[in-house]
């Protein structure tokens, strides 16, 4: 004999009721002598309406009382069942429903490198998410690239997700065996970019935030390629427009390539003249590439420095020391100015 | 000892896991776990996780019953059953790894509920009991992986114990790069350990690598000294010295085998092959198998002689290779075709692997597999 009510359940020999003390927390308690009588709790299967198995719980036994506390979260929207066995082989259920905590759809906030031109070796792209994205292996599957006559690249991506702490931000990667030169990857299957062709980026509806909700609509960035960059980061080509004593001006920092906007943020620091780190504020301009500083105290009438950390990269995954696609065996390429000094303009 | 070639001499093995105290000052309580990315294992029943996003590995002493001589019952569609028992459909549930307590024989999954990004860790027993493992109250060190020059790490590709030291490579999310930590043992709560970049000769690409970062590894010695032995994608097997280094050294890696290109490795382990020698196995996930398949699936296994290891003529460029073109240059690395399918693997003991291989409908069935 089964019976199954809503939270509580009811048989001349036992009780069984849920005590919800959050939507998704709950505790089961089994009103019973029978000594011998087992609990579970179970995910419905919402279309066979069947019982999963039992799910993780801790169930402690007290005088006359079951009481089991699953060991998991229960998930939104989903139904689960308590199951209590009795001895005498009769059986009482009882149901619960957690109400669905309803997702917002999520966006596509920004992607970059941002539409323009980018070196054909480009190595990744970075796309942010208004909340937290549904991480797995699969994503992948989720982001193409296609070409200007609308044909799909085959396998651009080096499949090893690459998140943000916050899940909001994924790094995609194009395989770098695809990149560099004389590998056999790219042999065999060919650069993923051509220069002076037009791309899209494309991902699609069916990609889902941490909460399960699709993005619901087809998102598209267009993308142009130019000639592929082989030459380490030199800073000494840089130009910095310095910004005024006493006020809290950008230092802009106008580059000779577009550098990765995401290392820029930890990459670029300002140092006072006896080397103490000066708190700034990164902004890399989408649009046009210059970098802006912006100092959270007022500059000084003082020699500042602004030091380019080894692990910045261009779009191409250059740094001040190596170029990405490097051959250690020949002479290595002298390594690009790692500080660029300035002094605050003293304006009347 | 053996011997190979005409001059060269050379003892090796994969390194004891007996070697070398695991802990020594833990605490007791719950480690703050922020995200697991992978889970591996010393000795002592010390279960290694890796957190990139806490940048630390925490090593938990388990408690597990002595190994049994109980045969494992293989179970299909495990990833369906786990969802089961964590309360979600199988596509909320995924297997993140999977890895074999050393003294005990049992395996134990890194697990990720997807609807709200809870990590569990769960073993199963040879009777196919799958255990939820509590972290809520256990003996435990936590050690910052810290980043050394600047580079935040946020992601761990694999841990591993080497004699008596705790070796783990990471990568941070914006450089690509390749970092590797040592901690020596035994392992005190909150030492941090030292942060090394390596370099590696890509065979494939031949060209040296410094940012290729290592997807998996393994102990290994050579006449006496300390080795990690790592793949990386597309798929050199390098060797990597990692006695007597100072604090920020970068490791030279030595590449001794190549693979193949468009593959990713994902799992690898040694064991004695009855009356053929030491061998290594590296399961891997080939990116244009739709292209080029070596098999009816993205997923195989290689197998090769450990002895290819200790070659110091056939190093770097002259590295032995899988294929010459399209032909196996060397009898001693093969397809080990029993594997193909095989997402996840570990050694359950020197002729049995325990495995999570590709079943019907799009399933993970946990199986054993006779170690060719």
């Amino acid at each position: 004999m089964i019976l199954a009510v809503a939270l509580a359940a009811t048989l001349a020999e036992a009780v069984v009721r849920f005590v919800v003390a959050a939507p998704a927390k709950v505790e089961v308690i089994a009103e019973t002598g029978d000594r011998d009588a087992n609990l579970s709790i179970h995910r419905v299967e919402p279309k066979t309406e069947e019982l999963g198995p039992p799910i993780f719980a801790e169930v402690k036994s007290e005088a006359n009382r079951l009481r089991l506390k699953p060991r998991i979260s229960l998930s939104g929207g989903a139904e689960y069942r308590a199951v209590l066995q009795l001895s005498n082989g009769k059986r009482i259920e009882a149901a619960y429903k957690v109400p669905r905590v309803e997702g917002t759809v999520p966006q596509v906030t920004r992607i970059e490198p941002g539409s323009g031109v980018v070196p054909a070796n480009l190595l990744k792209f970075y796309v942010y998410f208004d909340q937290p994205m549904r991480e797995g292996r699969a994503i992948f599957d989720h982001f193409h690239l296609v070409d200007d006559a609308g044909m799909e690249i085959e396998a651009p991506w080096r499949r090893q997700e690459i998140w943000d702490h916050e899940v909001k931000r994924l790094t995609l990667l194009i395989h770098p065996g695809r990149i560099k030169q004389g590998v056999n990857l790219r042999e065999e299957l060919g650069p993923v970019l051509k220069p002076g062709s037009q791309y899209r980026l494309v991902i699609d509806p069916d990609l889902r935030s941490a909460r399960g909700v699709e993005l619901g609509k087809l998102v598209t960035h267009e993308f142009a390629t130019g000639p592929e960059i082989y030459q380490i980061l030199d800073p000494a080509t840089w130009e910095l427009v310095v910004p005024g004593t006493g006020t809290t001006e950008p230092l802009s920092v106008r580059t000779d390539r577009p550098v990765d906007h995401a290392m820029a943020q930890w990459q670029l620091n300002v140092l006072s003249e006896d080397h103490a780190p000066i708190r700034t504020t990164v902004v890399v301009n989408p649009q046009s590439g210059v970098i802006e500083l912006v100092p959270a105290d007022p500059w000084r009438e003082a020699d500042y420095f602004l030091e380019i950390g080894e692990w910045l990269e261009d779009l191409a995954g250059n740094t001040r020391l190596r170029v990405f696609d490097t051959d250690l065996s020949q002479p290595e390429p002298k390594p690009g100015l790692s500080i660029l000094n300035f002094h605050p303009e003293t304006r009347s | 000892m053996k011997t190979l070639g005409t001059l060269v001499l050379f003892i090796a093995s994969i390194s004891p896991l007996t070697a070398g105290k695991v802990l020594e000052q833990t605490i007791k309580g719950a480690p703050d776990i922020g995200r697991i990315d992978v889970v591996s294992f010393a000795p002592e029943n010390v279960l290694l996780i890796g957190d990139g996003q806490k940048a630390r590995i925490i090593a938990v002493k388990v408690s597990d019953a002595p190994r049994s001589e109980e045969a494992f019952e293989p179970i299909k569609n495990l990833n369906s059953e786990i969802a089961g028992r964590l309360g979600v459909p199988a596509e909320d549930a995924e297997i993140l790894d999977l890895a074999v307590n050393p003294e005990s024989g049992i395996p134990y999954l890194a697990v990720r509920k997807q609807d709200d990004k809870t990590y569990v860790i769960l073993r199963i027993q040879p009777n196919r009991e799958i255990e939820l493992v509590s972290l809520s109250d256990v003996e435990y060190a936590s050690i910052p992986m810290l980043n050394g020059d600047g580079a935040p790490i946020s992601k761990i590709t694999d841990v591993v114990w080497v004699g008596d030291r705790l070796v783990a490579a990471g990568r941070a999310s914006d450089a690509f790069a390749s970092k590797i930590f040592a901690v020596d043992g035994p392992i005190d709560h909150d030492k941090p350990g030292q942060v090394y970049s390596a370099e590696t000769y890509h065979i494939s690409h031949r060209r040296w690598e410094t940012k290729a970062p290592m997807s998996v590894m393994i102990p290994y010695q050579e006449n006496g000294k300390n080795y990690i032995v790592g793949a990386f994608s597309c798929t050199p097997v390098v060797k990597y010295p990692i006695d007597d280094l100072e604090p920020g050294a970068k490791i030279k890696g030595i590449s001794m085998i190549e693979l193949g290109s468009g593959n990713r490795p994902i799992d690898m382990f040694a064991y004695d092959a009855e009356g053929a020698g030491s061998s290594i196995l590296t399961n891997t996930f080939r990116f244009h198998h739709e292209k080029r398949p070596f098999g009816p699936s993205a997923h195989l296994a290689f197998r090769f002689d450990e002895g290819l290891l200790g070659n110091a003529e056939k190093v770097n460029e002259q590295a032995t290779r899988r294929l010459d073109a399209s032909t196996p240059e060397s009898e001693r690395i093969e397809i080990a075709e029993p594997f193909h399918g095989v997402v996840q693997m570990d050694r359950l003991n020197q002729k049995t692997a325990l495995a999570l291989r590709e079943g019907e409908g799009g399933g993970l069935d946990l199986v054993t597999i006779a170690l060719p």
